[in-house]
């Protein structure tokens, strides 16, 4: 539970940008939990792996998207679902490589289909693969889908709204 | 009234067409009769599901070449066809991408790697992705395995995942493919018959 609550004030306040960038290990439990405790922040879980040629192509917009938005209750976390394996080889040296400003986790959950549905019915598994997520206007919305920075404005711009 | 009658009747057509169209996209859900196919093999021969006259069903494996997820399951595959080819149920390896946008996937590249890992399976190429669009296929791998019915027709009776560990064959819990088979062999339904996995997305041509 600490380490749940440290990890949601990382990845919901915002770890120091341009801090060398650490990735966490997290269980399907876990980022459940993160996907329920958003507040009224609009939270963007993009799933992505390092070996996924049109996530790693989409990942600079969510990236912007996360800069542009700063201080506006807009976040983003890129969810890894490389194999915990390649943690030391290949998750922590993207990272290290493309310092993107939002946090990086890397789910380690090998049975999919035990959790696939509770991120969404919709997803059939495919990645990219994208959850925005505000529990405090009841919003949670899944795209699997690639996106472009402006067709990611798109679809955030009318969550902002008040409602 | 003629010209009205007829535009009214093409309004159905089109709109009976849209609906036919929106259907299929959705591709087989288990119970449905697959359709057949006819796709280059990496030997150069055309292979067709009814080629196969003695086949009980076929364990279609929608895969490909670049895939990590499916690069870790290709000794499963194998393992799966040699061991139960025999019980009727042989593998068909199809690769549904588009080469353009994943040159690993070509048809020469796919040559190169049934020769390596010596595939004893057809291993397709669907260049136009329509059997990947008729099935439903959204990732790779994703395994449909289809039972020949009385008639003739080939029946889906699972869909989804090869088991439920990609990464760790050695933490492997439920061998869902296997299991599916082998109830299908003891006049059983699969359970479950249709499961979820993390996979490449396909990469569609550009429409």
């Amino acid at each position: 539970m600490k380490l749940l609550l440290s990890l949601a004030v990382v990845l919901l306040l915002g770890a120091a940008q341009g801090r060398a960038q650490a990735v966490s290990v997290i269980t399907f439990d876990q980022l459940d939990s993160l996907t329920q405790s958003t507040g009224d922040t609009l939270v963007i879980f993009n799933f992505w792996a390092t070996w996924c040629t049109p996530c790693i192509a989409e990942m600079p917009a969510f990236d912007s998207l996360h800069r542009a938005y700063t201080g506006r209750k807009v976040r983003v976390v890129f969810v890894s679902l490389d194999f915990i394996s390649q943690l030391e080889k290949r998750v922590i040296p993207f990272a290290g490589k493309r310092k993107f400003a939002p946090p990086i986790v890397l789910l380690n959950a090998p049975d999919p289909n035990s959790w696939i549905d509770r991120i969404s019915p919709a997803w059939s598994g495919s990645i990219p693969a994208t959850l925005v997520v505000n529990n405090a206007k009841n919003i949670r919305n899944f795209y699997e889908r690639e996106f472009t920075f402006d067709e990611l404005q798109s679809i955030i711009q009318p969550l902002m709204e008040d409602r | 009234m003629k010209t009205f009658l007829f535009a009214l009747a093409f309004c159905f057509a089109a709109f009976a067409a849209s609906n036919a169209g929106s259907g299929s996209n959705a591709g087989y859900k288990v119970g449905d009769t697959a359709r057949d196919f006819k796709l280059k093999d990496v030997s150069g021969n055309m292979v067709s599901m009814a080629d196969n006259r003695s086949a009980k069903g076929f364990i279609v494996i929608f895969t490909c070449n670049h895939c990590p997820y499916s690069v870790a399951y290709e000794d499963r595959i194998i393992a799966l066809n040699k061991a139960f080819a025999p019980k009727g149920y042989p593998v068909i390896a199809i690769n549904p991408n588009d080469p353009a946008r994943q040159p690993e996937d070509s048809f020469e590249n796919m040559q190169v790697r049934a020769k390596e890992k010596k595939f004893a399976f057809p291993y397709l190429l669907d260049e136009t992705q329509e059997i990947a669009t008729t099935y439903g296929a959204t990732r790779t791998p994703h395994v449909f395995v289809l039972k020949k019915q009385a008639d003739g027709t080939l029946k889906v009776e699972y869909i989804g995942a090869i088991d439920d560990n990609t990464d760790q064959p050695e933490n492997v819990n439920e061998k869902y493919v296997e299991k599916a088979v082998a109830a299908l062999n003891n006049n059983q339904q699969p359970d479950p018959d249709f499961t979820k996995a993390i996979g490449c997305t396909i990469k569609w041509k550009s429409k």
